[in-house]
């Protein structure tokens, strides 16, 4: 099973969201990493199949998906950065109607929304309306209809906005469990969300993938480039100046140790540290770039 | 069938829905109400006083009062009747003079059949009508029904004078009208009006329940997560507009009945066996009763309704939020009424449109008893016939449109 994406291409009037994007979606959980306006939304949607290349394909096993059309459907799940719903809708009613839309078997429908609202820690508000529930608990009814026809693709973007650190760890988890034999993509800004159960990772910038492999192969690209310090707290101004400082801490007696990223070390007594997959991202998209606003 | 019902759940749980459903009952209620109230009657009382009767009392005291002249209008029966009504009026000098006793005692009950003889009797050249002393009775007698066919003949001559298929369509028409025409006490005109103006609200209620079925998906966006689902194409948009209609149907049918229930319950169903022609011209070309008016008013309503609300389905898909879609749908409502009085009369351009059938001078009702004909080549078209036919034409080209534009959205 594989997800291929060949060439693609989308324009909005002057500008490429995405330009000639190559990339091969095989089984295991797929972490997108890129700042706002680096064209991830508009390469999700268009994998979704809710938007239409300028240019290029997207095979699912070697058929184009826009002609699998609802075969395709079928076997996808999707959730969008904003979570749309009709205001009326409570958590039950709305997972009904999507298991209906996603021809979930009727006698399977009750089992299925219990168990996922189960997982996802809902069965306590199935009855209450979505607009009413808090920001993570609209996400995660979001996570709920993308699960809801198991699908073998699934797509998510932002998955994590707005939910708390244990709904994390659990989201995480509970994707992990998942992704056996199927495809997960996800998009999002907290990178530790897919440090750790992501089985590759691609990085977008400006419409194109810059860098793919997995979180061991990427941060290798930056060994002996992440630095740790400590510096007296009056130098911090001048550092900041001069060097990327990723991460700062108080220390004791006026000092304060800081976390840089730099080709050679900048400060006297630097010392080497293991690179992580955020000082990765950080290292390609360093603070104040960061690209345009999204499509 | 599961889709719809969900559907339907859907849509019948929105507040929005509850709110217009309940604002369509009550206005079946009220609009059925006020006719009902406008009736009115004066008569004398004790001690010569004069007692003004309203409402439900008015209604059963006409209905009484006209029984003795209920019933076929015959020519013999019409002659006789003008004969009460010019001795009368001969003795006192005018109509004005009558007392109210001798005009309760002697003519009120004659005058709705009179009504059609200063029609029928009119100056042939201007269309002005007769008056009732200035007609012999003798020839009311003798050819009242033939006048009328002339009297028709006058009137196309006057507006339809280019065009003799329009004339011969109405020549024909009203050849086949039963004769005699039928009179019966009870339903007063402003009771038809207001059925016609209650199908105007209940298109403004449904436009606002059509309005948001797919541009509100838009604007929140769901509807990214909606297309990408199994059936989240065609078969949902198919669903939508296939319960949506439903929905219609139901307000518009229990809306109806419950205002039709309510007029005939205080007017009576007798009054429904009068002809067409008595409650509108003696001209009118429809062979049809007030009973039959009813049904074809419903239906007719419906399907402009229908072609209304799938042209607001239509906008709806095509665009990115509800207010617009309810706006223009709005707008498209109310376009026919103005370019009609604007105009002064039926165009194409008030006719084409999915609402040409609804409003106020220019809805149905009105057009059934009107002679306005549009024409294209050498063919003339009655309105009403106009009406149905493209209502017909456009609900499925709006619904299929609607399809094809929610299929081919691209998520913003």
């Amino acid at each position: 099973m594989e997800l291929k994406i060949k060439h693609l291409r989308k324009q909005f009037k002057d500008k490429n969201a995405v330009d000639d994007v190559c990339l091969t979606l095989t089984p295991g959980v797929w972490g997108l990493l890129g700042a706002n306006g680096a064209g991830k939304t508009t390469l999700m949607r268009m994998i979704a199949g809710n938007m239409t290349p300028t240019g290029g394909v997207i095979c699912y096993d070697g058929t184009d998906i826009f002609k699998m059309g609802k075969a395709y459907r079928d076997l996808f799940g999707f959730l969008p950065q904003d979570f749309g719903y009709s205001k009326d809708f409570t958590v039950k009613d709305y997972l009904e109607y999507m298991a209906a839309l996603k021809d979930v078997p009727a006698r399977e429908t009750t089992k299925k929304i219990n168990h996922l609202l189960d997982i996802l820690t809902l069965s306590d508000v199935k009855g209450k309306k979505i607009a009413k529930l808090s920001g993570g608990m609209k996400r995660r009814v979001g996570i709920a209809q993308a699960m809801l026809n198991d699908p073998k693709i699934l797509v998510m973007d932002e998955p994590t906005a707005g939910l708390d650190p244990g709904e994390r760890v659990r989201f995480r988890n509970f994707i992990s469990e998942f992704s056996h034999d199927r495809i997960v993509l996800i998009s999002t800004h907290i990178v530790s969300d897919i440090e750790y159960i992501a089985t590759r990772n691609a990085i977008m910038k400006a419409g194109k993938i810059i860098d793919m492999g997995t979180t061991d192969e990427l941060v290798k690209e930056i060994e002996g480039k992440v630095w740790t310090c400590t510096i007296p707290v009056g130098d911090l101004v001048s550092c900041e100046m001069q060097l990327r400082i990723i991460n700062q801490r108080s220390e004791d007696n006026g000092q304060v140790s800081i976390r840089y990223l730099s080709e050679t070390p900048k400060i006297k007594g630097s010392v080497a540290e293991p690179p992580r997959l955020e000082d990765l991202y950080l290292w390609y998209f360093p603070q104040g770039n960061l690209g345009e606003e999204e499509n | 069938m599961r889709l719809f019902r969900l559907e339907v759940k859907r849509i019948m749980k929105l507040h929005r829905t509850l709110v217009l459903l309940a604002i369509a009952i009550l206005m079946s209620v009220v609009m059925a109400y006020l006719p009902i109230s406008f009736e009115s009657i004066n008569r004398p009382g004790e001690n010569g006083k004069v007692i003004e009767l309203d409402g439900l009392s008015a209604i059963k005291f006409k209905k009484d009062y006209f029984e003795k002249t209920a019933g076929d209008i015959t020519p013999q029966k019409l002659a006789e009747s003008l004969r009460i009504y010019q001795s009368c009026v001969r003795e006192y000098g005018t109509l004005d003079d009558v007392p109210l006793e001798v005009y309760i005692e002697n003519i009120m009950a004659i005058r709705p059949m009179l009504k059609g003889l200063t029609e029928a009797f009119a100056d042939p050249k201007t269309g002005i009508g007769a008056d009732l002393m200035d007609i012999e009775p003798d020839k009311v007698e003798q050819y009242f029904y033939e006048k009328c066919a002339s009297h028709l003949d006058d009137i196309m001559n006057l507006e339809q004078k280019d065009y003799p298929t329009a004339r011969q369509f109405a020549t024909d028409k009203y050849a086949k009208l039963n004769q005699p025409l039928c009179i019966y006490s009870g339903m007063s005109r402003d009771a038809f009006d207001y059925i016609e103006l209650y199908i105007l609200v209940l298109s403004i209620l449904c436009i606002a329940i059509a309005a948001p079925v797919f541009a509100n998906e838009y604007q929140t966006g769901s509807d990214s997560i909606l297309r990408c689902t199994k059936y989240g194409r065609v078969k949902l948009a198919v669903t939508r507009i296939m319960a949506a209609c439903s929905i219609f149907i139901v307000i518009f049918i229990l809306g109806m009945a419950l205002h039709l229930t309510i007029l005939n319950f205080a007017f009576g169903t007798d009054c429904l066996k009068t002809s067409f022609q008595i409650l509108f011209s003696i001209i009118s070309l429809p062979n049809i009763n007030l009973g039959q008016l009813q049904i074809i008013l419903v239906l007719a309503g419906l399907l402009s309704v229908l072609a209304t609300i799938s042209c607001t389905l239509f906008l709806s898909a095509k665009c990115k939020d509800s207010l617009t879609a309810l706006l223009i749908s709005i707008v498209i409502l109310f376009l026919p009424i103005f370019t009609y009085s604007a105009i002064g009369g039926a165009s194409w351009l008030s006719t084409l449109l999915p609402s040409s059938g609804i409003g106020m001078q220019n809805n149905f009702l009105y057009q059934l008893g009107n002679f306005n004909f549009l024409h294209i080549g050498g063919m003339s078209l009655w309105t009403p016939c106009v009406i149905l036919i493209l209502a017909a034409i456009e609900v499925p080209i709006f619904l299929f449109l609607a399809i094809r534009s929610y299929c081919k959205h691209q998520v913003a």
